[in-house]
């Protein structure tokens, strides 16, 4: 602040505390303040321009009049003193310390002495400077020219123009000191006075930048002055600002109509006030209090607008929170569910809300005659009424509980709050909030319903798990935590809250051999996201093991991954135990069994092996001797040996059959005929050759027990050539296989002695033989039957005495 | 019979038996088929593997044909035929393993089939067609 006045003026007012609240009094100071300023400057401007161009003529005048002296030769004494004489500036000569020697009139006016001679006597440098300081020497051999002040004979100040020298001789000792001195007076005292306007508009300028929020506006709206303020709340930079149209800071869109009113209140040269809302550079939104206040020449017309601000966003915002808090309530109310009533002293409404209305079914008319005691429940009323005493003697009524009656007679169970309605100091009535609890109350009774019977299931299933020993537990993955029932405690033979630990932990409850199992499982179950299955081993905390089935699966999909695991677990250490008996009995019974047919084998080797000495003594025999006595004695032997021998080797097939079980490889029927011919070729006995004749058609190579066929075709075939008819010239047996998709066809044919239908029901019997003639063991064919009957087949026999038998067999492929 | 004797089909057969009789039998039906000039028996396995490693040094006087029983007391043939592995490659190459056994057991049959030394799993007794076959199969081919 250059203007110390102003300063003391203004700061304690815009420093004021409440300086936001800025009265429209101030703003007309200011609007007046500049009024008169942009007054007085245009005035003084035009009384510079009117001085300088009086200025500017009388130098021309001087110039014209020295011109003219400088263009006459003749400088002549009269002329120079005529000169002299009558110029209005003054012309003077002086010594050195300080005397006038002459001064000329106009001079003498111009100091506003009355003559001459007093100037002659005073001394310049006492009487004529205010201060002896201000005096200026001029340095000698030049002229010089300088404006100072100088002390009028009244002591009013006169500023001047000073043109001196020194004059002096030819060796340069001063003579005396010669000049003019115009009055510029009134020049100066205009310049001071301009300054000391400038300054203190500048002063008024500033103060106003520091506080408000100013631009100017040319004529035509376009910003030619915006200050600090401005640039700082609309976040444009000055060069933004200026020479753009004043709507460029303008909030567009929805303060529109008010800017348009605005717009024309000033450009009828009328101050305009309002709230305005802008948006600043970045988007944000501020909002001023604007005062524009058009400037007017005198020709009548607006040259410029000052707008004046202030930012008033801070409170517009409160305003705006106030307003939308307040339509917030009402709205509150009006779609509150709750049913909100505002009764007056009598009992009649004041105020009720929409749904009030709506659960009610009364119209706002139909309520308007009515009052609360009307609509409530009789049950309810007088306590309802005592309720609504004690509130209008100002007591808050919470929990209160009642029942409406509708206009359809429905009831409404409500809960709620009361509270005394106060105007001035005094209770005018009753406001309640209730809550419509009717559907509460009645799913609460179904709830209570439904959970009994959820109970009773729940007991139900814990019963059956705790029958079954069967655990169930469930894994959250979300939040991997683990629940259980009781039975899984109970199985595991641990606390619940011992359970209460990471999934991974729950691991270290398994024997450690069968860990592996457990963690290769869950990992399936993560990554596969179905199931599991495992059987493992569970360590119970005294040591002891248990034998645990577990099952389980992923379930409650959402968007395709699985929210729960859910499992069972199932103690099965009792039928883990009867398992292991049946293993070890089965394995020890299988023992058992290649014992016994080892020894079946070991019996049979010891049985066949003296025979089959025997028959190398006999054959030895045979050979050493041409007695057809011995030669026939020994045949009977080597055919008693032989049956003997043939006796034990179906007791071997028929133990063999008995008791093995059933192997099954590829059959190559070609390969076992052949070898079965091939024993039966030299077959003793009648010394005739069968025909064989083999008939294979293998649709496809079946699988099946070897051996078992082996014996089945063995004993059929042999007994074909055993059997065969004397009488026949031909004797053939005739051996056809077919295979299919499904069954195996054997069929073996004879032309043999056959057998009487008396004895065909019998022949598969044990040790049956048809006639004493009969050379086999009567074993045969019911090993056949009961070979057959292992490999689930059947048997069937065609026979005519004397003409033949034919055996059909059907074997099905599994 | 006489007229076959300059052709003998082997210089030397072993037959391993424990059965005096089977010995005899065997014996007896080997010389009657002039199947070799030398038949050397022998009643236990275990001797039977002395004799060998005895000779092992001079192979000509190897056998070049066993006849070799399965149920044996001692060392049974398969064990005969464990420890006959243990012999030199020359002993290997030179003797012709046929096992000779009233087994029916298949799976003697089997063990005895896939041994690298065994030819073949004749059943008892050596008869005469069992003979015919054998010298039908080893018969040098030359007249």
């Amino acid at each position: 602040m250059n203007n110390p006045k102003l300063e003391k003026q203004c700061t304690p007012y815009f420093n004021h505390p409440n300086q936001q609240m800025i009265n429209a009094e101030l703003l007309q100071t200011i609007s007046q303040t500049y009024d008169e300023f942009f007054e007085t400057q245009g005035r003084l401007e035009a009384r510079i321009v009117e001085l300088e161009e009086k200025l500017l003529k009388s130098n021309s005048n001087l110039n014209q009049a020295a011109t003219h002296l400088s263009s006459e030769k003749e400088n002549t004494e009269s002329k120079y003193k005529e000169l002299f004489e009558k110029m209005a500036d003054g012309i003077y000569k002086s010594t050195e310390e300080g005397k006038f020697i002459d001064v000329n009139p106009g001079f003498v006016k111009m100091l506003g002495y009355d003559r001459k001679e007093e100037l002659l006597a005073i001394d310049i440098k006492k009487d004529l400077y205010f201060d002896e300081s201000e005096r200026e020497v001029d340095q000698i051999g030049e002229e010089g020219i300088s404006i100072f002040r100088l002390k009028r004979k009244d002591g009013s100040e006169i500023w001047v123009e000073d043109r001196g020298q020194y004059i002096t001789d030819d060796a340069g000792k001063i003579l005396y000191h010669e000049g003019n001195l115009r009055d510029v007076t009134s020049r100066i005292r205009t310049q001071q006075h301009l300054y000391k306007s400038q300054k203190e508009t500048s002063d008024y300028r500033k103060a106003l930048d520091q506080s408000l929020i100013v631009s100017i506006t040319n004529q035509d709206g376009i910003i030619t002055y915006a200050n600090e303020n401005l640039c700082k709340i609309s976040k444009h930079s000055k060069e933004e600002l200026i020479g753009k149209p004043h709507r460029y800071i303008n909030y567009h869109g929805e303060n529109d109509e008010n800017i348009l009113e605005q717009d024309e209140t000033v450009e009828k040269g009328i101050v305009w006030r309002g709230e305005v809302k802008k948006k600043a550079k970045d988007g944000s939104i501020y909002w001023v209090d604007q005062t524009i206040i058009p400037f007017i020449n005198d020709e009548g017309e607006i040259y410029q607008y000052l707008t004046i601000r202030i930012d008033i966003t801070e409170k517009k915002n409160a305003e705006l929170r106030t307003r939308e808090s307040e339509e917030n309530f009402r709205e509150i109310i009006q779609s509150s569910n709750d049913l909100i009533q505002s009764l007056n002293i009598d009992g009649s409404f004041d105020f009720v809300n929409a749904s009030w209305l709506k659960t009610m079914e009364f119209t706002e008319k139909e309520l308007s005659k009515m009052k609360i005691f009307d609509i409530i429940s009789e049950d309810y009323l007088s306590k309802c009424m005592a309720t609504f005493q004690r509130v209008l003697g100002g007591e808050k009524a919470d929990n209160v509980k009642t029942i409406f009656i509708t206009k359809s007679n429905k009831k409404v169970i409500l809960e709620g709050s009361a509270v005394p309605r106060i105007k001035d100091n005094k209770v005018i009535g009753v406001r309640t909030f209730l809550r419509n609890v009717t559907e509460r109350e009645v799913a609460e009774a179904q709830t209570a319903a439904a959970n009994e019977q959820l109970e009773i299931k729940i007991d139900q299933l814990r019963e059956s798990q705790e029958v079954a020993q069967l655990g169930t537990w469930v894994l959250d993955f979300k939040t991997g935590k683990t629940s259980h029932s009781n039975e899984f405690y109970k199985i595991l033979e641990r606390e619940e809250k011992e359970l209460d630990i990471p999934i991974k932990d729950q691991l270290l409850f398994f024997h450690p051999e069968d860990r592996s199992i457990v963690s290769e499982a869950f990992m399936n179950v993560i990554q596969e996201q179905k199931g599991y299955q495992f059987e493992a081993r569970l360590l119970m905390p005294n040591g002891k093991v248990k034998n645990i089935f577990a099952i389980g699966r992923c379930s409650a999909f959402e968007n395709g991954s699985p929210l729960r695991l859910l499992g069972t677990i199932q103690d099965i250490t009792d039928r883990k135990i009867v398992e292991l008996k049946l293993e070890n009995s089965i394995s020890e019974l299988k023992k058992t069994n290649a014992e016994l047919d080892k020894f079946v084998y070991s019996v049979s080797h010891d049985l066949r092996a003296p025979l089959s000495s025997m028959l190398g003594v006999i054959e030895i025999s045979e050979e050493d001797t041409t007695d057809e006595m011995m030669l026939m004695h020994l045949k009977m032997l080597k055919n008693s040996i032989k049956k003997l021998d043939g006796f034990i080797l179906d007791i071997l097939d028929y133990s063999r059959n008995a008791r093995l079980e059933i192997k099954k490889e590829v059959i190559d029927f070609n390969e076992i005929l052949s070898d079965i011919t091939q024993n039966l070729k030299y077959m003793g006995g009648i010394n005739r050759i069968v025909d064989i004749q083999v008939e294979v058609n293998e649709k496809l190579k079946i699988r099946s027990d070897k051996s078992r066929l082996n014996i089945i075709l063995n004993n059929l075939v042999s007994n074909a050539i055993r059997y065969q008819n004397e009488q026949t010239p031909n004797p053939f047996v005739n051996i056809k296989i077919d295979t299919s998709d499904t069954e195996t066809g054997i069929i073996i044919k004879d032309n043999g002695i056959g057998i009487s239908a008396e004895s065909q029901a019998k022949v598969f019997e044990m040790f049956y033989r048809v006639s004493e003639a009969s050379v086999g063991s009567g074993l045969g064919l019911y090993i056949v039957k009961e070979a057959v009957e292992k490999l689930h087949g059947e048997i069937e026999l065609e026979s005519t005495p004397g003409t033949g038998s034919t055996f059909k067999i059907r074997i099905p492929n599994n | 019979m006489e007229s076959s004797e300059e052709k003998r089909i082997f210089e030397k057969v072993l037959v391993i038996d424990d059965s005096e009789t089977d010995r005899y039998v065997a014996k007896r039906m080997l010389q009657k088929y002039n199947f070799a000039n030398e038949i050397v028996v022998q009643d236990s396995a275990t001797k039977a593997l002395i004799y060998l490693q005895t000779i092992e040094n001079t192979p000509d006087e190897l056998p070049q044909f066993i006849f070799l029983d399965i149920r044996m007391p001692e060392m049974d043939g398969f064990g005969f035929l464990e420890e006959f592995k243990k012999l030199s490659d020359t002993t290997k190459s030179r003797c012709t393993i046929v096992m000779l056994s009233t087994s029916l057991d298949a799976e003697d049959f089997n063990k005895a089939s896939s041994n690298p030394f065994v030819n073949r799993f004749l059943n008892k007794p050596l008869d005469k067609e069992k003979m015919e076959i054998l010298i039908q199969d080893f018969q040098p081919k030359f007249p």
